[in-house]
């Protein structure tokens, strides 16, 4: 291996082999000198050479005393340090490989999971200023919920009397329909309504051409649109001629005024703006002045020098002075600013911080494990620190030495966890759904720098203890024993077996955590949504005002295009709703009961409202209850009926039969109740929430999702029943096409992943807790072997020696165990949010844990107890 | 190791003050050196090499001697030559002064019983 050894030595840093170069030559010249005098003396060649050399003593002792008066630098100190750090793991490759491996992927994961932590949590939005950027909300409107949407009325209020704010933006989401013109086939595209100012707020301009200006925001102004990156490039191939052409969206002609930069993905929950409109352009007059109608989202940039904390109580009394001018309106009791960062992650912070943690108990594992392999290498090794130091070692030099062992360790396998991190931070990403700005995520400055530190303190941790016991030595004792420390002190092993403890109870921690999150999983996927999703597509349109203005013409459409659907072949029933359950937000209204007395002002009966046609229910697979379904002949004037929901019956009708009973729509029309139907969730996570179900055929709804279910593969189906859609209209763009089953899925995605993640940090750290007890007993066996040879040989039975060593093995664990079902046991608020229909204290989880961790434990101190009570006393001794 | 007994070991810390002196003639390689104290004290102070190059490095860390690879008069071939720095002829000036003073408290202490 002659290459290993030159690239050992090779020290191109080094001045030391220039001047030891010189010394030799100058050495050398001086015993020339030397011998031509003995040479004019009289004395033949060869011997007067001889002579010189005599008279001159040992060369080799004056260079090494030489080379000592310079001394050494201290990067030349750290070269041999390294070089001596690489021979030693070169004796012990199977070790070194071993321990980079597990600390590269201690470090690995932390390392990904720091990225994505980086990015998404502790690096602030991309925009100007991002500390002084809000988030304003009402609070408790109908519910406990202080993060409402506001009314554009309250909107109009704020904007004009808060004083803490240079600017107050607001926006909302909105689905537009653009045409198909020159061939491309019409689209549905996810947009965004806002005030002219959100841009200004964010401090983000357009890349190319120019942002909103106040008088694009009036309605009666010319219609103009701003456009995504994203949009431009994947509709307009990005084209520059669409700057300043015209677009038709929803039937109207817009302008296009700017192209918003790449990159600019503004989240605002989930929704990502790819058409950008004026609000006040597009907002029914009526609306600007409805307190009630909440659908915006408001942003807002403080003052330099406002805290959150006194624009709170500033908005907070503006909302409360509105509500008590306007007592009987359904507006917020008050009003509640958060920063936008915090909103932007507070659905993924606790996941991640989660996530973190188990990767870094991971880490820790990892290390207490090598120190435990070190420390047990270290005894091995006593006789040559304990000459060395004898020989005149500092105990700081050896130290020093012994530490740039562990960090080596600990830099190889951070090398190790970069390459990891790099392959699978991508595949975390990857499977996520609903992390924000997933386009930062990347392994950069700070990430590598978190690499590094994690490498240095996992290096100390790892090394200290264990070199701080090997450099701490009676010599004289250590040398005559020959490095064999009878049964080592007893504080060592006591040591030793805290560090088990220590393994044993973060890997419980973990266990419980996966166990705990494992069962919500089963609970969700055994939960029953109320409708059967087998086989069922689902796919979604609107409607546009232009074309559509009558309640005739769309419930016109939605008849054809169920009965159009259901002459497919392959289609079993079809059926039509404004929103589809499980697709996130769901809308209620409050309403009254006919013949019940007035509620006290302020207070309301609330409940989610849906419409659908007739062939909804069966096409869903909803059951129904009691009374009767909708009826097709029950049309436009004639709609006036309506289904509740199980909980809805007991929540409002506990003791009454709804059947015939009359709900009011705040002013609207009244609706006779026709029949009762199963309980569906509005997503997997919450409880069924008491529904209301009106008529499609109303016409008051211009936009539905259109559910089909169908003998074969659903996805089979989808092209046919978008051909039917053109059919009746071809410049109606179909969007969200998905199987129901693929839409369930989705909503556990998070879930998953973090089951995925937490479960296989779960799995390493049982793994290596299993093989470091194993390590542990099976070294403290191996030192006792001749103590127990004289136990056997005295008459102790082997089950006696397989009952001493096991109990001396388990002990730790014991200790370990309880310690971590105590720190599960106070982790049961931050894993709470993170569970479904599980407790955090579920007994079933925890006594379960304890059973395989004891098991596991078990076995890893039967190998070792077994061959201790196999041992042949007469060996034992003669080992001796 | 044959050792006379009419040759006396330096003294520590004296032959650093032996080499500077002898350099302040000039500049000169470390066999010059050894030579030029073993003949002024007619051989009676041997120098032994195994002192004399690591106190030559000495003296060259502490910036009191620098050196160079010169070529030598008298024959073809380069030598490491020591050459005395402006620190070092303050140091020497030290040094013989601080001896002065020993030697004087010495021979005080020693006069009377050589007289007695």
């Amino acid at each position: 291996m002659s290459w290993w050894r030159t690239v050992l030595e090779w020290r191109p840093w080094s001045p030391r082999q220039r001047r030891d170069e010189e010394i030799e030559r100058e050495l050398r010249s001086h015993l020339e000198l030397e011998a031509e005098e003995h040479l004019d003396a009289g004395l033949p060649a060869g011997e007067a050479r001889y002579a010189a050399q005599r008279t001159f003593g040992n060369t080799t002792l004056i260079k090494e005393d030489v080379r000592a008066m310079w001394g050494w630098s201290s990067l030349e100190r750290l070269a041999e340090d390294v070089r001596y750090a690489f021979r030693n793991m070169r004796l012990r490759p199977g070790f070194a490989l071993t321990a980079m491996l597990v600390l590269g992927i201690g470090i690995g994961a932390n390392t990904s999971i720091f990225t994505v932590v980086h990015a998404v949590l502790l690096k602030p939005p991309p925009y100007h200023e991002p500390h002084r950027l809000v988030r304003l909300y009402e609070r408790n409107v109908a519910s406990e919920s202080i993060f409402n949407v506001v009314s554009p009325a309250n909107f109009l209020d704020w904007q004009r009397d808060a004083a803490s704010y240079e600017q107050v933006a607001a926006w909302g989401e909105r689905s537009f329909n653009v045409s198909g013109d020159g061939g491309a086939l019409p689209e549905r595209a996810s947009g965004i309504i806002c005030t002219y100012n959100v841009f200004d707020t964010l401090g983000i301009q357009p890349a190319l051409g120019r942002s909103f200006l106040p008088e694009d925001d009036r309605p009666d102004a010319q219609r103009v649109a701003i456009l995504s990156n994203g949009f431009w490039q994947r509709r307009f191939g990005s084209n520059m001629a669409i700057l300043g052409a015209s677009i038709r969206i929803d039937g109207e002609t817009y302008k296009v005024i700017g192209i918003m930069p790449e990159g600019f993905d503004f989240h605002s929950e989930e929704w990502r703006g790819e058409i950008w409109l004026p609000m006040w352009r597009l907002l029914p007059a009526a609306m600007v002045q409805d307190r009630e109608n909440h659908q915006l989202s408001v942003l807002a940039r403080l003052k330099p020098g406002v805290t959150v904390e006194s624009a709170q109580t500033e908005l907070d009394s503006i909302a409360k002075r509105i509500k008590v001018q306007n007592p009987n309106v359904i507006t917020g009791a008050g009003a509640t600013v958060a920063l936008l960062h915090e909103r932007m992650v507070f659905r993924v912070r606790t996941l991640l911080l989660i996530i973190f943690g188990a990767a870094a108990c991971v880490l820790m594992i990892a290390c207490v494990n090598l120190t435990n392999l070190l420390l047990a290498r270290g005894v091995a090794r006593r006789r040559d620190i304990a000459i060395r130091m004898a020989l005149g070692a500092g105990r700081g030099r050896v130290l020093r030495q012994l530490l740039t062992e562990s960090l080596l360790l600990t830099a190889c396998g951070s090398a190790v966890g970069l390459i990891l991190a790099g392959w699978g931070t991508p595949l975390l990403v990857a499977m996520t759904t609903d992390l924000p700005r997933t386009e930062a995520i990347r392994v950069n400055a700070p990430v590598l720098m978190f690499a590094a530190l994690a490498a240095v303190l996992s290096g100390l941790l790892v090394g200290l203890a264990p070199a701080l016991w090997s450099t701490d030595l009676h010599l004289a004792s250590t040398i005559h024993e020959g490095g064999r420390s009878a049964s080592g002190s007893r504080k060592r092993r006591m040591f030793r077996d805290g560090l088990v403890a220590i393994e044993v109870a973060l890997t419980v921690v973990l266990l419980i955590a996966s166990g705990l999150l494992l069962k919500s999983f089963l609970r969700l996927h055994a939960v029953d949504p109320g409708f059967s999703p087998e086989r069922l597509l689902t796919m979604r349109l609107a409607l546009p005002q232009s074309r559509y203005s009558t309640a005739a013409q769309r419930v016109a459409f939605f008849e054809g295009l169920a009965a159009s659907v259901k002459a497919l072949p392959g289609v079993a029933a079809v059926g039509a709703v404004n929103r589809l359950p499980l697709t996130g937000h769901a809308p209620d209204n409050t309403f009254t009961i006919e013949g019940r007395p007035p509620l006290p002002p302020g207070q309301f009966f609330d409940a989610l409202a849906r419409s659908v046609d007739p062939g909804y229910f069966q096409a869903m697979g909803i059951p129904l209850k009691r009374g009767r379904f909708l009826h097709p002949s029950e049309r436009l004037e004639a709609a006036n009926k309506a289904l509740i929901s199980e909980s809805f019956a007991e929540t409002f009708f506990r003791d009454e039969n709804p059947l015939g009973k009359y709900i009011n729509l705040g002013g609207r029309r009244r609706y006779d109740i026709v029949g009762v139907v199963g309980d569906v969730r509005k997503s997997l996570t919450n409880r069924p929430e008491p529904t209301m179900y009106f008529s499609l055929l109303e016409g008051r709804v211009s936009y539905a999702a259109i559910v089909v279910r169908t003998s074969l593969n659903p996805n089979l189906l989808a092209l046919p029943v978008q051909k039917e859609v053109a059919r009746l209209d071809s410049d109606l763009p179909v969007s969200n096409i998905a199987a129901m089953e693929r839409i369930l899925a989705g909503g556990a995605a998070s879930r998953r992943l973090s089951l995925v993640l937490i479960g296989i940090f779960a799995g390493i750290a049982l793994l290596l807790a299993s093989v470091g007890l194993y390590g542990v007993v099976a070294y403290s066996t191996q030192q006792r072997t001749n103590e127990i040879g004289v136990r056997i040989a005295l008459g102790a039975g082997r089950g006696h020696v397989l009952r001493t060593v096991l109990a001396q093995g388990l002990r730790p664990v014991a200790v370990g165990l309880m310690a971590g079902v105590a720190i599960a046991l106070a982790m049961t608020r931050v894993m709470r949010s993170l569970l479904f229909e599980v407790s955090p204290l579920d007994p079933q989880v925890f006594a379960f844990v304890a059973v395989v961790l004891a098991a596991v434990a078990l076995a890893a101190c039967a190998i070792p107890a077994r061959r201790a009570s196999r041992v042949d006393p007469v060996t034992a001794l003669r080992y001796e | 190791m044959k050792k006379d007994s009419n040759r006396i070991e330096l003294l520590q810390g004296t032959l650093d003050m032996l080499i500077l002196r002898t350099l302040l003639l000039g500049p000169a390689h470390g066999h010059q050196i050894a030579k030029h104290i073993q003949r002024t004290t007619e051989d009676v102070l041997q120098v032994e090499h195994g002192s004399l190059y690591p106190a030559l490095h000495r003296l060259e860390r502490k910036g009191w001697v620098s050196s160079k690879w010169e070529m030598a008069k008298d024959r073809n071939r380069e030598f490491k030559y020591y050459r005395l720095s402006a620190a070092g002829k303050k140091q020497l000036l030290m040094e013989e002064s601080k001896w002065k003073l020993l030697a004087r408290a010495i021979a005080r202490v020693m006069r009377p019983a050589e007289e007695g």
